[in-house]
C-alpha cells in the first residue's frame, strides 16, 4: 500500500492547476496575496542580505556607515580573517561528517531495507522501538556519551566523535531509507530470489540501485544535520585545533574581539557546503525533509 | 494463492539470517536505551565531576532543583518557548502556504526555496545572524528603528506612546523581559519554511483537491473553503507540525547558547541550557542528569503518542 509519504512526496511536483484556475477569479484579493508574501520574502530575505552586506565591510564601516548599504568599497579583509579562523575547523567538519554520514547511511540503509521488507513477530514494535530511539532528546545522551568515550579513550577524538554521531543518527537513517524502501515494488528482488541471489547479494546488485534516489535524500539529510550539530560537537572536542565548525562559528561570536564582518563571513563560510547542496540538490532534501518528519 | 504460500515460506527459509541486517543499527539503539536508563538511574546520586564514586541520593538532587527560583524561571522560558515558538510558527507556516497555493504557479519555484533554505543552516549560524540584527549597540534592528521608522510622523507618535524614541532604543538581547522573544524571532526564521513544507504536501493531497474543486464549483469564497474544507481536512498536519515544533522547543540549545547563553543573567535560559552548565560547567553531573532526566520526561509525553501516530499512518503497520 502506498504510504502517505510517498503520496505527498508526488503531489508536491504536480502541476496545481485545477485550484488555480478556479481561484484566479478572486482578482482583488490576489493583490492582497502577493503584498503579503512580498512582506514576508522581504523578511525573509533581509538576514542574508545583511549578512553578505556586511562581511565586505571594514570593521568601521559596519557601525559608521548605514547597514542597509552595500559597502562603498569591496573589503575582503574580513572573508580572509574569517577563513584563517575557520579553514581548520572548516575541514574538520567535512572529514567527520563525510565519515559518519557514510557510516551512518550503510548502517540505516541495511536496517531500514530489514524494517520495511520483512515482516515477522514484533516488526511493528521493533519499528517503534526505534523510532523513539530516534527521538531522544540529547541532553539525556550527552553524559553517558562523555563516559563511554573516555573509558574507550576517543574523548576530544574526531574518532569519537564519528562514533557518537553514528550511534545518534543510524536510527535516523534507518527510518528514513525504509520509508524510501517502501516505495519500491518487490517483483525485483523475488525475481533475483528465483535466480538464486543470497540476500546481501540481491540489496547490493538489485535494491540499492533502483533506491538510489531515496538513499541520496538520507545521505543528504543525515550529513547535514551532522555538519549543523552543535550540542555534541561543542561537548565531546575540547582541543581548538580538531574543533569542527559550528562550535568554531559559536566561538567567534563569544568572543568580544571579533568584529562583526568577520562573524558574517565566517557564518557564510559555514553554510556553504548546505548552500550547495540546497542549490544542486534541493529537490532530494525536501524529500528527505519530508520523510524526516517522522523524527524531529 | 498456494502458490504464493510457498513461495513465502521459501522466502522466509531463505531470509532466516537476514536478521543480520539489523544487527549494527539494532547495536546501537540498544546503546542508546542503555544510556537514557543509565542517566535517568544517575540522576538520583550524589555524582559530581570530582567524586571518586556515586551514593544514592534519592531524590535530593530533584528537591534541590525545585527549591531553584533558577531553574524554575527554565521551566517557565520552556513554557513561553511552547506558547510563543510552536503556535506562531504553524499558523505563519500554514498561511504561507495557503497564500502560496492560491498565488501564480510561476512563483512557487523560487518561493518554497526561499522560505526553506533557513531550515538546511545550523542554529549557529541563524543565532549569529539574529545576534548581529538584534544586537542593542549598532544592530539592524535599532538601526532601521532610529533612522527609518523614527522619521515617519505619525509612526514616531505611536512608538513614542511604547517609549521608544531615539535616545531610548529597546534593549532588544539585553533586556532581560524581551530578550527571549528576539531568539524565539530567530528560530521561527529558520523553521516556518519547514511547517510551510508539511503544509504544502497536505495541500496536495488528492482528496482534498477534490473536496476543494467541489466546494469551488458550488460558489464558495477563500474564506469559506478555508473555514469548513481546508483546516477540517487538514487536522493530520497541524498535529504533525506542532508535535514536531513542540518537540524541538522543549529541547532548543543551539540558538539560545549562540544568541544570550542564557543572559543577561538567566532571563532567557531554558532547561537544556541550565543542564549543560551544570554538567560542565559546574561539574554537578548527578544535577545535569536529573535536568536532562526531566527533559526527556516533558519531551517524551509529546514524544510516544506522536511516534505511535505517526508509524500507524505513514507506514501502515
Amino acid at each position: 500500500m502506498k504510504s502517505f509519504l510517498i503520496r505527498a512526496m508526488k503531489a508536491l511536483h504536480e502541476p496545481r492547476k485545477a485550484v488555480l484556475k478556479l481561484l484566479s477569479n478572486f482578482k482583488v484579493k490576489l493583490i492582497v496575496v502577493y503584498l503579503l508574501l512580498g512582506i514576508m520574502c522581504f523578511f525573509w530575505l533581509m538576514p542574508f542580505y545583511v549578512a553578505i552586506v556586511t562581511s565586505l565591510k571594514t570593521h568601521r564601516e559596519t557601525y559608521t556607515t548605514n547597514v542597509l548599504q552595500p559597502p562603498s568599497q569591496v573589503y575582503i579583509g574580513a572573508w580572509i580573517e574569517a577563513w584563517k579562523r575557520v579553514s581548520i575547523p572548516f575541514f574538520n567538519s567535512i572529514l567527520v561528517s563525510i565519515v559518519s554520514t557514510v557510516a551512518c547511511v550503510l548502517i540505516g540503509a541495511l536496517g531500514g531495507y530489514y524494517l520495511a521488507r520483512f515482516r515477522f513477530r514484533g516488526a511493528e514494535q521493533l519499528f517503534f522501538l526505534i523510532a523513539i530511539a530516534a527521538f531522544i532528546p540529547y541532553q539525556v545522551l550527552l553524559i553517558p556519551m562523555t563516559m563511554l568515550l573516555a573509558s574507550l579513550g576517543l574523548f576530544g577524538t574526531h574518532l569519537g566523535l564519528i562514533l557518537a554521531y553514528i550511534m545518534l543518527f543510524s536510527p535516523w537513517a534507518a527510518l528514513i531509507s525504509s520509508a524510501f524502501f517502501l516505495a519500491i515494488p518487490k517483483d525485483f528482488e523475488e525475481a533475483a530470489f528465483v535466480d538464486g541471489a543470497s540476500p546481501l547479494q540481491t540489496f547490493f546488485k538489485v535494491v540499492l540501485p533502483i533506491a538510489l534516489p531515496g538513499i541520496l535524500s538520507t545521505t543528504i539529510i543525515i550529513f547535514m544535520n551532522v555538519w549543523n550539530e552543535f550540542f555534541f560537537a561543542v561537548s565531546l572536542i575540547t582541543n581548538p585545533a580538531l574543533r569542527t565548525i559550528q562550535p568554531e562559528i559559536a566561538n567567534l561570536r563569544g568572543t568580544t574581539t571579533v568584529a562583526w564582518n568577520t562573524l558574517m563571513a565566517g557564518s557564510i563560510i559555514g553554510t556553504l557546503p548546505p548552500t550547495i547542496i540546497c542549490l544542486m540538490l534541493g529537490r532530494y532534501f525536501i524529500r528527505g525533509l519530508l520523510a524526516g518528519t517522522l523524527k524531529g | 494463492m498456494v502458490l504464493e504460500g510457498v513461495r513465502k515460506a521459501m522466502r522466509l527459509g531463505k531470509y532466516k539470517y537476514s536478521f543480520i541486517f539489523l544487527a549494527p543499527a539494532l547495536f546501537f539503539i540498544l546503546i542508546l536505551y542503555f544510556m537514557t536508563i543509565w542517566t535517568i538511574a544517575m540522576s538520583f546520586t550524589d555524582w559530581t565531576f570530582g567524586s571518586k564514586e556515586a551514593h544514592f541520593a534519592g531524590l535530593d538532587r530533584y528537591l534541590e532543583l525545585s527549591a531553584e527560583e533558577r531553574f524554575w524561571r527554565n521551566v517557565y522560558n520552556n513554557i513561553l518557548w511552547l506558547v510563543f515558538f510552536v503556535i506562531p510558527s504553524t499558523l505563519l507556516g500554514f498561511f504561507l502556504a495557503f497564500l502560496m497555493e492560491i498565488s501564480a504557479e510561476k512563483l512557487e519555484p523560487y518561493l518554497r526555496p526561499l522560505f526553506l533554505y533557513p531550515t538546511a543552516l545550523s542554529f549557529v549560524v541563524t543565532g549569529v545572524l539574529w545576534s548581529w540584527i538584534f544586537d542593542p549597540r549598532r544592530g539592524v534592528f535599532n538601526f532601521v528603528l532610529a533612522n527609518y521608522l523614527l522619521e515617519v510622523p505619525v509612526l514616531r507618535e505611536v512608538l513614542q506612546v511604547m517609549g521608544i524614541t531615539k535616545n531610548s532604543l529597546p534593549l532588544l538581547l539585553d533586556d532581560p523581559d524581551r530578550a527571549i522573544f528576539c531568539i524565539v524571532m530567530a528560530a521561527m526564521w529558520q523553521y516556518t519554511g519547514f511547517a510551510m513544507l508539511l503544509f504544502l504536501a497536505a495541500f496536495r493531497e488528492s482528496l482534498l483537491r477534490q473536496l476543494i474543486e467541489a466546494a469551488m464549483i458550488d460558489g464558495a469564497g477563500a474564506l469559506q473553503l478555508l473555514k469548513h474544507i481546508i483546516l477540517p481536512n487538514m487536522k493530520h498536519a497541524f498535529l504533525i507540525v506542532t508535535c514536531l515544533l513542540a518537540i524541538f522547543s522543549l529541547k532548543v540549545f543551539d540558538v539560545v547558547w549562540v544568541m544570550t547563553r542564557g543572559g543577561p543573567g538567566y532571563a532567557t535560559e531554558v532547561l537544556a541550557v541550565y543542564m549543560y552548565v551544570a554538567a560542565f560547567a559546574q561539574d554537578l553531573l548527578a544535577k545535569g542528569c536529573a535536568i536532562a532526566t526531566i527533559i526527556f520526561s516533558l519531551t517524551a509525553v509529546i514524544i510516544v503518542p506522536y511516534v505511535y501516530y505517526a508509524i500507524k499512518r505513514w507506514f501502515g503497520l
